[in-house]
């Protein structure tokens, strides 16, 4: 048990909580692939800022470079607040104007 | 301790995985309320794992912000833009499974990457906020200090935004 | 000797012939003719004084007839052709026949020619005639003697088709001048053959290459032993070349078609070029060149046999001719071949005495034929003559003198010079004697033929009662005389001719009788005379008494014989002749048309030739032009391939690289789907792909190490 005991009582290293905010990383991703829908992609969006606010507190509680990581992931939040506020605006804004939010059936700039 | 060492651990990862699994949820789920609620998951997921990096500041705003302010936005939107019930999640834009195999690709290079420089990665230090101060004065003082500037642009962008916002959302009424 | 009047013995009559061409139409006729006459008694004149001088001084006289040179090739081989002129005996002998002659027959002509219109022409033409004829006879290198060869051969035609544009017989008149000049021509190719083939020899044997007589001579006669021995082939060929020459130009087998046929000229033309003149230049030329004759038996043997032949043979075609002209185109044939016989047999001197002779009679018999012709208004055809000694009595008797000198009847001319040939003949020393004696029975029996066919045309032609269609009224339409042209006499009955013509015919007819004594066998003057230019013959003993006798003797019978047989057979007792003719009908009839000779050539010759002619033109028009289109249409065919070529290929390919990069472009532009969502897919397949390379290059080689 000693591999095991080691593994639960040591503190754990940094990369596993890389690895987590990778595979949340490639999900945003994906759903912003994906999904037809403006409003799944704004979420992809948000998993995708998430992760990297994960990356940073991570490192700072790793790097030991004083308060820098948390303030830029307020920065982040800040900013993601805000332009989920204005893309949600658009898209009640597409809806009002045209009855759906399917981004592949809004090509009228295509032309 | 190592009981209280393990405690961390256990909840270290039964949140990332929740998280993890999550986030699947958004990503693959049919219905597009479920994948809000799953995102919502995914965001208190996060929140916990901040806390058990000793971020506490960090902790509450995202609680405050983002699932409170923005998850709450993206659940009204999803209200109001109903008929979209029964959108499927394939589309021709790009097929599913080249985008499955590609973002799977994505995610092993950046495991890869990180796993193959983990030697140079470093090593846990006690962060000093926690030993001094609470974060929260902490950051407060940056915000006033170091980060001043960004600070008064990003309120000047939140004040855009904000009249943004409200002329995008309000009803046309004279075009009909 | 230098003579610097010899040119003009040659110039006067192309003056002559200069002023009477060009400007004879402006003149009247009397200053025509005497401009004609007076030029050729100019050059009687001046050959009489060389005469005289040659004969004084024993040696020949030289002269050019330009003072500077012809042909000069310079060089180790090289030469020098000069315009030179040369007199020894046997020239002004020649000379003096020519311009004798020649001058009474221009005389004869003035009278015959009255109603011509073109009579300055005709005049012009005789002038050219008798100057290429004198050049001819006093030129001292080949090559002078062959432009005269030529020149003479070129007026022949010029006045046998004088009248080619009579209606009725306009294009025969033409066509036997062609046949003339053509059948002559094959003669000169020979005669060309035969100076270059000597040319070369000489030169390439000896290193001197000339074509001087003189030189050529004594070159010869120094090498005689060469020429007999390992040359004698060589010579054999140029003595035969040579004689090819002359049976062209004298008429003798094979190349004899063209002289019946150049009756049609005028009479005098007949009497002076195809009696007296051109026909013995072939004569003159071998005894000129007699030495390299006298060095080849086999090419003097050639000679002697055709002689031989020709005689004989014309003799027999004579018997069955009704043209009085055509008798004695055939009779001088004959007579021709008398001349080569002797100079076969090694006798030059008495070849030359026989063309004297046979000048005078021959010449008088042709004028008095044509005295004949015009009496009877243009009348030819023997049939319808007979009785003119009442009519024409001057003609009468001196065409009897002349056919007595003809058949060889002493003491007239001609009997002197044929009984000299047949004795050479029979004592030859030249070729083998069987063949000279052989000869000699040949000879004598072609002189009973030409003693019978003669008696016989004087019988026919003055003889009787006149058959003729002339009686007291009525014109004329013969074909020979030149009142056919335009209008007619309308004289009535036959009638004697004007003093122009028959003064002509009482000299020569005196000539006839007294020109023979000249060379007698006791005097022999005329041989003694000619010695110095044969003297490369050498001495040969005299025959003796006995033989010369016996065959005098010989002769003599025979030419009475004939006589006395023509009068006999046709006259007294025509029957005989008529049930010899009705027996043998076919021999007649083919001794009638001259053996078919003419027929022959034609099919042997003359259709292969003309068929050559079309196959030729064939050939140039399908073949030649053919190839011309055909290069044509290639290139047409290639210009359109090459269009398609440009159209087709290299448009296409320029067309399709256009159409590739549209396809790839509309291809690639699929890419740009506006669809933001793809390019971000793209941009991750992007970053896979960056990081897959960038692992290989580097990632790998650190593991591996």
């Amino acid at each position: 048990m000693s591999g095991v005991e080691k593994f639960l009582f040591t503190e754990r290293p940094l990369e596993h909580m890389l690895v987590v905010s990778s595979i949340l990383f490639c999900c945003g991703l994906l759903t912003i692939i994906t999904r037809r829908n403006a409003v799944s992609i704004l979420m992809g969006v948000e998993l995708v800022l998430n992760a990297a606010n994960l990356n940073f507190v991570a490192f700072s509680q790793f790097g030991g470079r004083g308060p820098d990581g948390p303030t830029v992931v307020l920065f982040v939040i800040i900013l993601a607040a805000a332009e989920a506020a204005v893309a949600l605006a658009i898209i009640i804004g597409i809806y009002q104007n045209f009855g759906r939010v399917d981004v592949d059936a809004a090509t009228l700039m295509k032309e | 301790m190592e009981t209280s060492k393990l405690l961390v651990n256990v909840i270290f990862y039964a949140v990332a995985a929740f998280a993890v699994v999550s986030a699947f949820g958004v990503a693959l789920s049919k219905n597009i309320v479920r994948s809000a609620f799953a995102l919502l998951a995914v965001l208190f997921s996060a929140a916990a794992l901040y806390a058990l990096m000793k971020a506490d500041f960090i902790f509450a705003i995202q609680i405050l912000v983002y699932v409170g302010g923005i998850l709450v936005l993206i659940i009204f939107a999803i209200m109001l833009t109903q008929r979209i019930v029964d959108v499927n999640l394939s589309n021709p834009s790009v097929p599913t499974a080249p985008a499955v195999a590609v973002v799977i690709c994505v995610l092993l290079i950046l495991v890869g990457v990180l796993l193959a420089n983990s030697g140079e990665l470093p090593k846990a230090t006690a962060p000093q906020a926690v030993a001094d101060k609470p974060m929260t004065s902490v950051v407060g003082e940056m915000l006033m200090r170091d980060y001043l500037y960004p600070f008064e642009i990003v309120s000047v962008l939140l004040l855009a935004c904000l009249i943004g916002a409200a002329f995008l959302a309000r009803k046309e009424v004279k075009e009909g | 000797m230098e003579d610097s009047l010899l040119r003009w013995i040659v110039l006067l009559p192309f003056l002559g012939f200069a002023v009477n061409l060009f400007l004879g139409r402006f003149l009247p006729r009397l200053m025509v003719g005497v401009i004609a006459c007076g030029t050729v008694a100019g050059s009687c004149l001046l050959s009489l004084f060389t005469f005289i001088k040659v004969a004084n001084a024993h040696s020949p006289t030289t002269g050019s007839l330009f003072p500077w040179d012809w042909i000069s090739i310079a060089g180790k081989n090289g030469f020098t052709i000069d315009w030179g002129l040369q007199a020894d005996a046997l020239t002004t002998v020649m000379l003096l026949v020519v311009t004798f002659v020649g001058f009474f027959i221009h005389l004869y002509s003035y009278g015959y020619m009255h109603e011509e219109k073109r009579f300055s022409r005709y005049f012009s033409f005789l002038n050219l005639f008798s100057g290429f004829m004198l050049l001819l006879v006093l030129a001292k290198n080949l090559l002078g003697m062959f432009v005269g060869w030529e020149g003479v051969g070129l007026c022949s035609y010029l006045l046998i088709g004088f009248w080619f544009d009579d209606k009725a017989k306009g294009e025969s008149n033409s066509a036997a001048g062609m046949k003339a000049f053509v059948v002559n021509r094959i003669g000169d190719w020979g005669f060309t053959v035969g100076m270059l083939l000597l040319f070369v020899t000489l030169g390439t044997t000896f290193g001197i290459w000339t074509l001087d007589i003189p030189t050529i001579r004594e070159t010869v006669t120094a090498n005689a032993d060469q020429f007999k021995g390992p040359l004698a082939g060589t010579l054999l060929a140029v003595t035969i070349m040579l004689f090819v020459g002359a049976t062209g130009k004298s008429a003798q087998i094979p190349l004899f078609v063209w002289l019946p046929d150049a009756m049609a000229g005028p009479t005098p033309v007949s009497a002076l070029i195809h009696a007296a003149t051109m026909v013995t230049a072939g004569v003159y030329m071998v005894c000129r060149m007699g030495f390299l004759y006298h060095l080849s038996v086999g090419g003097s043997a050639v000679v002697a046999v055709i002689g031989g032949l020709t005689a004989i043979f014309a003799a027999t075609i004579a018997f069955a001719q009704y043209d009085i002209k055509k008798v004695l185109a055939y009779s001088t044939v004959s007579q021709l071949g008398f001349m080569f016989l002797a100079a076969g047999v090694g006798a030059y001197a008495i070849a030359i005495f026989h063309v004297v002779t046979h000048a005078c009679f021959k010449a008088c018999l042709f004028l008095g034929s044509g005295s004949v012709i015009h009496g009877c208004g243009g009348e030819q055809d023997m049939r319808k003559m007979g009785g003119l000694r009442k009519y024409m009595p001057i003609t009468f008797w001196t065409f009897v003198i002349a056919t007595g000198a003809l058949a060889g009847l002493p003491p007239l001319a001609g009997f002197f010079s044929k009984d000299e040939i047949l004795l050479s003949a029979a004592t030859t020393h030249q070729i083998p004697l069987w063949l000279g004696r052989s000869l000699w029975v040949v000879g004598s029996l072609a002189a009973l033929g030409t003693a019978f066919y003669m008696t016989r045309c004087v019988m026919m032609t003055f003889g009787g009662e006149y058959r003729g269609g002339l009686e007291s009224s009525g014109h004329g339409h013969g074909h020979d005389d030149p009142q056919s042209h335009g209008h007619g006499h309308g004289h009535g009955e036959p009638h004697e001719s004007p003093w122009t013509m028959y003064v002509p015919l009482i000299a020569l007819g005196i000539l006839s009788i007294a020109v023979g004594f000249l060379g007698t066998p006791w005097k022999p003057w005329f041989t003694d005379f000619l010695h110095s230019s044969f003297e490369y013959t050498g001495e040969h003993p005299h025959p003796q008494a006995t033989t010369m006798y016996t065959l005098m003797a010989i002769a003599t019978g025979v030419a009475v014989v004939g006589i006395y047989g023509a009068y006999f057979m046709l006259w007294k007792r025509p029957e005989i002749a008529k049930g010899f003719v009705d027996r043998n009908q076919e021999l007649y009839e083919l001794v009638r048309d001259k053996y078919r000779v003419d027929e022959a050539y034609d099919a042997a010759v003359v259709q292969p030739l003309l068929a050559l002619n079309v196959a030729c033109g064939r050939f140039d028009n399908n073949v030649i032009d053919g190839a011309v289109n055909l290069s044509g249409t290639s290139t047409e065919k290639a210009a359109h391939f090459w269009g398609s070529f440009d159209n087709e290929v290299v448009d296409g390919a320029v067309n399709g690289v256009a159409d590739g990069l549209m396809a790839a472009g509309s291809g690639v532009r699929r890419v740009q789907t506006g669809n933001i969502r793809t390019y971000i897919m793209l941009a991750l397949i992007g970053a896979v792909l960056l990081f897959a390379v960038f692992a290989f290059v580097v990632i790998v080689p650190k593991w591996l190490s």
